[in-house]
């Protein structure tokens, strides 16, 4: 392949880079892509061939690689080269292992060998060989770098963490590592280091290489999360960090709408799960360090600043309102009556039976109604923190406030009788009047926000509950 | 439609101005209006007698009449948002094509022949779908449009034009109305090479023009005690004064900001006069211009060069002549910057010489031979297991083009005997937030158990904006292609034709594509094929710009059709 990248050029070859390029441009002007498009792709490719074989080539150079002074090893050594550079990892290894049958462990074959093994997902060969070579130069940092991401995709997490430190101790700090040195800390559990990580990756080295901010949101996201696990002060030092990276990246961040938003929700997990705390394994533990109000202060701000960075997207609205749902859902200041009616409410647009909404709204309605005015301080914190959520109930409000209690009551337990007939059996049964027939009340901590039937669905083809005799899709089932 | 044959004319239809060349007799030249004007304002209104005006006359009545006028209308290209003229709603597409069949008009007056083929400029960080949009404005002002262009590359070309010996590695900043662009470019042996492009779809001098509208608007504010929100004279008056003394802070120290009527307070009138200097502006775009700095570094990361490497910086775009954005590129890249090509002009020069060497009026000797790059993902959408709409990439972002790839992809299933392959365009990670520009299906696949069977998919994509794409089962060697034209907008097909009834604007065109339809059976039914036929083409059109939503073409074409509907009954009568 590369012989005939050589002869496509017309160079020979030992032309030095200076040549190649310049025959390629020469070529270029005879076989443009407007008039001989075929020719210049092939142009195109055997340049970029013998471009990425330099690249390697200098490689080899920096960590001085042995390589047999030999016409064969040499030959063997370009060829597993320009496959390694075209992604042929399995060629990589059959040649590799020739050539160290052939020569010994010479060190410039056994590094090839062991980085193609592990591409190809042979990573306890490839760290075995990672692992002579490490005996035989104690002081290359590069082999103890690909031993370390080798340790760790192998699953050896402990050996994988104490291989990082010693090649961070010798200076490693190029992007690729430290994400995966994070990855390892996480594993392990070492939050406090993985951010220490994580704040290097994203200030020194990000500085050098320069990264497009699409390539900075996976590392934040990690951040934040670590972050999580480390301290309250922490956790805001990062979003903070974060809200400012978003400002300054501005339309830098075009057409990474939909990655940005995915980051949120799992943020607002967080949150929910330190307030219902037993439910989840790592806040059973006590691995979170955060608290409810610092996530949902520093989500806030985080968004602010990404509607900043891309005003014209189009998935916070749909984002925020998320979020709110499970703000709500977790905010330890709310009662349970509050939660409910929020979640019948905004968390209605999944459910698929009218009836059956209304009727959820009704029954945290007169919940709401038996607590009322005492829980007036809770609607007033939901209008505050929760906007959006609070403008799909404000019709409720509205009727709170202007007309009497026991009018309401009258006005909704009329509907709300009728309904409860045919939705009798539900989990879903909070309203004093029919909690006491003694049966159970359920919160489904599995799907928050969601209620599980206890019986079948009425179907729109079943005959009405009601006994009118109709079908249920053009009886009670009606769609208003 | 139109003929591919003629003189091809190079248009730059940027934010605030639109300019068009054309390469003749060995050299560009710059295409004035019907006024003499070169630069000719990106605006499009709506006179007192209900007649479109576009350029400098519509500029004119902007602060007069701002409800029915549009400025920056490229800003909205691609974003899917209406702009509101008079009484009704446009899409952007219409109003840039009314622009450009100005240009068109202008062109062929000065030129003495009939102009129908261009070469469009657009920022090379406009995305896959603000470029079809401006190719469709293309087409529908009557172009024939032969290539889309990146800025600063033809910013590049007009320079490259006169200095073909060079050996050089330039750097294109290009910060125009809107738009923020960063391109590096080697030239050598006559080849000039797009190494990387970087930039910021919402950075320019409109911005810069904001900060001041917004610093002027606090101060009035505060010293009168009105509020000027939802102002929209107040606004465009605002605008225009804060435009021209930004213009004169780029040649003095200070300006002063007169606007006679700004506000009225209980009944007399307000006025506003600031002095603004130069520091002052400075400071109020300083967080703008920092905004420069990571598309600069990205750019020349990408490119694999250091500051040291580059022998020069073009300017493009007019915000350039602002003394603080030359500082900082100074700061930045340790160049002064070159004055070689017109900030203006350059863009729509380079892209009149792009028309001439596609056009063959640029002598071989004397060309340019310009490789660039892809300007967005391509690729298919499979399956990773978890989800069935993964975009899997293939020719990606930045390649040089004409560019052939090929990837190999498996059956997902056991027996599965036929493959949808569907092409995507765009940067999303799940394949149906891109945008689909082809499907076709490769069946006779042999029955064998999931991953057994291979299908090899390759993508050739040159920069005329053809992919050709083909898939081969490789057991069998069957072959399966699609050919898909990235620029040309689809025309009218039988799918599309009936997608008119969801259009907002169905309503009103809905009772005379009815009574068109009656008129093309009775015809047919009557022997007339002829008139059936010509009524069918109009009516394929109508319905097709119904879909569109361009109101302009719709109402013209209502005409035409109303008109051949009434002299086919007076001739029955």
């Amino acid at each position: 392949m590369n012989e005939d990248a050589y002869k496509v050029l017309g160079v020979s070859r030992d032309a030095s880079q200076e040549e190649i390029k310049r025959a390629y441009f020469r070529m270029v002007r005879q076989h443009t892509p407007d008039s001989d498009p075929e020719m210049f792709q092939e142009i195109r490719r055997a340049y970029e061939a013998l471009k990425d074989m330099e690249e390697q080539k200098k490689d080899l150079e920096t960590i001085s690689l042995e390589v047999p002074d030999d016409p064969m090893g040499k030959k063997m050594m370009e060829q597993i080269l320009s496959c390694y550079g075209s992604h042929d990892y399995q060629r990589v290894i059959d040649t590799a292992q020739e050539a160290v049958r052939y020569f010994g462990n010479c060190s410039g074959f056994l590094y090839y060998l062991a980085l193609a093994q592990r591409e190809a997902g042979y990573t306890g060969k490839s760290v075995r060989n990672l692992e002579l070579l490490v005996e035989k130069f104690p002081d290359e940092m590069r082999f103890r770098r690909e031993l370390a991401i080798s340790l760790q995709e192998r699953g050896f997490g402990k050996k994988a963490l104490d291989a990082f430190e010693t090649a961070w101790k010798m200076g490693c700090r190029d992007t690729e590592f430290l994400f995966l040195f994070n990855l390892a800390c996480y594993e392990r559990r070492k939050y406090a280091r993985g951010v220490q990580i994580l704040e290097t990756l994203i200030g020194d080295a990000g500085r050098k290489t320069v990264l497009q901010p699409l390539d900075y949101l996976q590392p934040y996201e990690w951040l934040l999360i670590s972050s999580a696990s480390v301290s309250d002060e922490k956790f805001r030092q990062s979003a903070e960090r974060f809200a400012q990276f978003l400002l300054e990246a501005g339309g830098g961040l075009d057409g990474c709408e939909e990655e940005l938003a995915e980051m949120f929700l799992p943020l607002a997990m967080i949150a929910y799960g330190i307030s219902e705390n037993d439910e989840i394994p790592e806040m059973a533990a006590g691995w979170m360090k955060v608290t409810y109000t610092t996530i949902r202060e520093a989500v806030w701000k985080i968004l602010a600043a990404a509607q900043k960075a891309i005003p014209d997207g189009k998935l916070w609205k749909e984002t925020q309102k998320q979020l709110e749902h499970v703000f709500v859902m977790g905010d330890p200041e709310l009662s349970i009556s509050i939660r409910c009616l929020v979640d019948a409410f905004v968390g209605g647009d999944e459910r698929e039976d009218p009836q059956f909404t209304r009727f959820i709204q009704l029954d945290s309605m007169l919940c709401i109604l038996e607590e009322w005015p005492e829980n007036r301080g809770q609607i007033e914190i939901l209008k505050h923190r929760y906007p959006e959520t609070y403008s799909r109930l404000e019709e409720f409000v509205r009727r709170l406030d202007s007309e009497s209690t026991d009018r309401l009551r009258d006005s909704m337990l009329k509907d709300y009788r009728r309904l409860a007939k045919y939705f009798d059996g539900y989990y879903f049964q909070r309203y004093p009047e029919r909690r006491q027939e003694g049966t159970r009340q359920v919160w489904d901590s599995d799907q928050e926000g969601t209620f599980r039937r206890a019986e079948k669905k009425v179907g729109r083809n079943d005959p009405c509950p009601c006994g009118s005799g109709k079908k249920y899709k053009n009886c009670c089932g009606r769609k208003g | 439609m139109t003929e591919r044959t003629g003189v091809i004319i190079g248009i730059d239809l940027g934010t605030t101005t639109t300019e068009a060349a054309v390469y003749r007799n060995g050299k560009v030249e710059m295409i004035p209006d019907f006024d003499g004007n070169i630069a000719v304002p990106s605006a499009v209104g709506i006179d007192d007698r209900g007649n479109f005006v576009v350029g400098a006359k519509a500029k004119a009545q902007y602060v007069l009449a701002p409800e029915r006028t549009a400025i920056e209308i490229k800003r909205k290209t691609g974003t899917g948002e209406k702009i509101r003229l008079g009484e009704k709603e446009y899409t952007p597409v219409e109003l840039s094509a009314r622009i450009l069949d100005y240009v068109r008009r202008y062109s062929e007056a000065w030129l003495g022949e009939t102009v129908n083929r261009a070469v469009i400029s657009v920022p090379a960080y406009f995305n896959d779908i603000q470029r079809r949009e401006t190719a469709e404005a293309g087409q529908l002002a009557g172009f024939t449009v032969e290539r889309i262009i990146n800025e600063p590359t033809a910013a590049a070309l007009s320079y490259g034009m006169n200095h073909l010996e060079e050996e050089s590695h330039i750097l294109v900043y290009d910060l125009g109305g809107g738009t923020f662009d960063v391109t590096v470019l080697e030239m050598f042996e006559g080849v000039l090479e797009v190494k990387a492009s970087s930039g910021d779809n919402r950075l320019g001098g409109k911005d810069f023009d904001q900060s001041l509208v917004r610093w002027l608007t606090e101060r009035f504010e505060e010293k009168n005690q009105v509020s000027l929100k939802g102002d929209i004279f107040a606004e465009s008056r605002l605008k225009t004064a804060a435009e021209q003394c930004k213009v004169e802070l780029s040649a003095q120290e200070s300006a002063v900001v007169r606007v006679p009527v700004l506000a009225e307070k209980d009944g007399c009138p307000l006025g506003l006069e600031e002095t603004v200097t130069r520091e002052l502006f400075e400071s109020l775009i300083a967080g703008d211009l920092t905004r420069t700095r990571r598309p600069v570094n990205v750019a020349l990361s990408d490119s694999g060069l250091h500051e040291g490497d580059l022998d020069m910086v073009l300017l493009a775009g007019g915000s350039t002549r602002i003394p603080a954005v030359r500082r900082e590129i100074r700061g930045l890249l340790g160049i002064e910057p070159s004055a070689a090509i017109h900030p203006d002009y350059s863009i729509a020069e380079g892209a009149a010489v792009q028309a001439g060497i596609i056009g063959g009026a640029v002598e071989t000797e004397k060309s340019l031979v310009m490789t660039d790059v892809n300007p967005y993902t391509l690729g298919v959408r499979t399956t990773d297991g978890y989800s069935s709409d993964v975009m899997s990439v293939i020719i990606p972002r930045n390649v040089t083009i004409p560019a052939t790839r090929r990837e190999r992809y498996y059956t997902a299933w056991d027996d599965q005997d036929t493959v949808s392959v569907q092409v995507y365009q765009g940067e999303y990670a799940s394949a149906s937030r891109n945008h689909m520009v082809g499907e076709f299906e490769v069946g006779d696949i042999p029955l064998a158990p999931a991953g057994k069977e291979e299908i090899d998919i390759s993508f050739s994509y040159n920069q005329n904006g053809i992919l050709q794409v083909s898939a081969e089962v490789v057991s069998t060697g069957k072959v399966s292609s699609l050919t898909i034209d990235m620029i040309d907008a689809s025309l009218p097909d039988e799918k599309s034709a009936e997608e008119w009834k969801k259009s907002p604007l169905a309503r009103e065109f809905r009772s005379l594509i009815r009574r068109a339809e009656k008129a093309i059976r009775l015809a047919s039914a009557g022997g007339d094929g002829e008139s059936a036929g010509e009524l069918e083409t109009m009516l394929a059109q109508l319905k097709y710009a119904v879909m569109k939503e361009y109101r302009i073409r719709a109402e013209e074409l209502e005409e035409e059709i109303r008109e051949y509907l009434n002299s086919g009954e007076e001739n029955n009568e």
